[in-house]
């Protein structure tokens, strides 16, 4: 394909005859395998991609197209780098031994389930306190009730103050961009459908705790909170996280 | 109008159907993923399309399940290659879908062709 017989024979040349675009295919390949295979495997995922590659481009070659031509069919088959990178990155992360119950739910979405859940419940648990154990002396402002609503008109509430205030609404704003950033490092490929599919029924569950805890509305609020910040943040952040692991991970050459 | 004798190309046929196919095909005999994607195109004259980036993800969760085994090959002078073969349960499980498939397509041809020869 490579090289420069009308009929290719990768199966004698090396990655450094391959033909241009298909060399820049594979070590791209290459690149991004390399966030999830050891060098041995990546070998044989690379080496079978060149196989497959060489066989498609042949397809064409002895249809009396250029090579031009062959190698961008055979392309154009294949797939593009990336996703067949991230179908080998997704197949054996998805394929390692776990229970059944992780194998049903996929093992993304179990990572990602079990970090937002763990998250959601701490907010829920604060909610609960900040609720039903309202203790704690008041943080002192420095201006008063009167002053406060001379600018904020009265159907709005004086905010409260306390420690278990402001750590509630430092959970409800940290979490997400944390643990989205976590799933991400943890989940090789497609890290953002992750938290979407898991943190979807994690909503709903906010939502009728929410319902549970009326007539105070602050449960209701969270799932609404969960729906519009959460669920976008912690989804852009896994992805972002996930891209940069894949794409951190220096080629080693074999 | 649609030109009824075109083969009708459609988006995919998901996981189930892929294993369906998979299994049915290395039934006959042991093949490296190149071969399947060839299969599957031959047998279906072009009326499955075939995507390496859906291929590959199937094949590991099958192996996963194991239903298929795989071995790296590497005959002289030629590169690396994965070849699958059904497992004694994969067997089964090619069996098994082959009959549930053909109730399925029975029923479906009835109820969509009313007995007429399908389009």
């Amino acid at each position: 394909m490579i090289s420069a017989a009308p009929i290719l024979d990768s199966s004698k040349v090396s990655k450094d005859d391959l033909h241009p675009m298909l060399r820049r295919y594979v070590d791209d390949l290459d690149r991004t395998l390399s966030a999830g295979f050891p060098a041995e495997e990546r070998r044989v995922l690379v080496d079978e991609a060149i196989f497959v590659l060489d066989l498609l481009v042949n397809e064409k070659l002895v249809l009396g197209a250029t090579v031009e031509e062959a190698v961008s069919y055979a392309l154009a088959t294949f797939g593009s780098q990336t996703g067949i990178a991230n179908a080998h990155l997704e197949g054996k992360f998805e394929s390692k031994p776990s229970s059944p119950l992780i194998q049903y739910i996929g093992r993304a979405n179990a990572i990602a389930l079990g970090y937002l859940g763990i998250g959601t419940l701490l907010t829920m648990i604060l909610l609960q306190i900040r609720i039903y154990m309202p203790g704690g002396d008041a943080l002192r402002m420095p201006f008063t009730p009167a002053q406060v609503r001379s600018v904020l008109p009265d159907p709005l509430p004086f905010p409260q103050t306390s420690p278990l205030f402001y750590l509630t609404l430092a959970c409800a704003v940290v979490l997400p961009f944390v643990l989205g950033w976590m799933i991400g490092r943890q989940v090789p490929v497609r890290a953002g459908s992750a938290v979407y599919r898991s943190l979807s029924p994690l909503i709903l569950a906010s939502f009728l705790f929410g319902c549970g805890l009326l007539p105070n509305t602050e449960g209701l609020l969270f799932a609404i909170w969960q729906l519009i910040f959460w669920l976008p943040v912690a989804a852009l952040c896994a992805y972002l996280s996930s891209t940069l692991v894949r794409n951190a991970v220096p080629r080693p050459k074999f | 109008m649609k030109d009824s004798t075109k083969p009708v190309k459609d988006e995919g046929f998901g996981f189930a159907g892929a294993q369906t196919v998979i299994l049915a095909i290395l039934l006959e005999k042991e093949r490296h993923a190149y071969d399947i994607a060839r299969e599957i195109r031959r047998l279906s004259e072009d009326r499955l399309p075939v995507h390496f980036g859906t291929l590959y993800p199937t094949l590991y969760r099958m192996e996963r399940d194991g239903l298929i085994a795989s071995t790296v090959e590497q005959p002289v002078g030629e590169r690396q290659r994965r070849t699958y073969c059904l497992t004694d349960k994969g067997h089964a499980e090619a069996v098994r879908s082959r009959m549930a498939w053909n109730n399925f397509a029975t029923a479906m041809n009835k109820i969509v062709n009313r007995g007429e020869e399908p389009i």
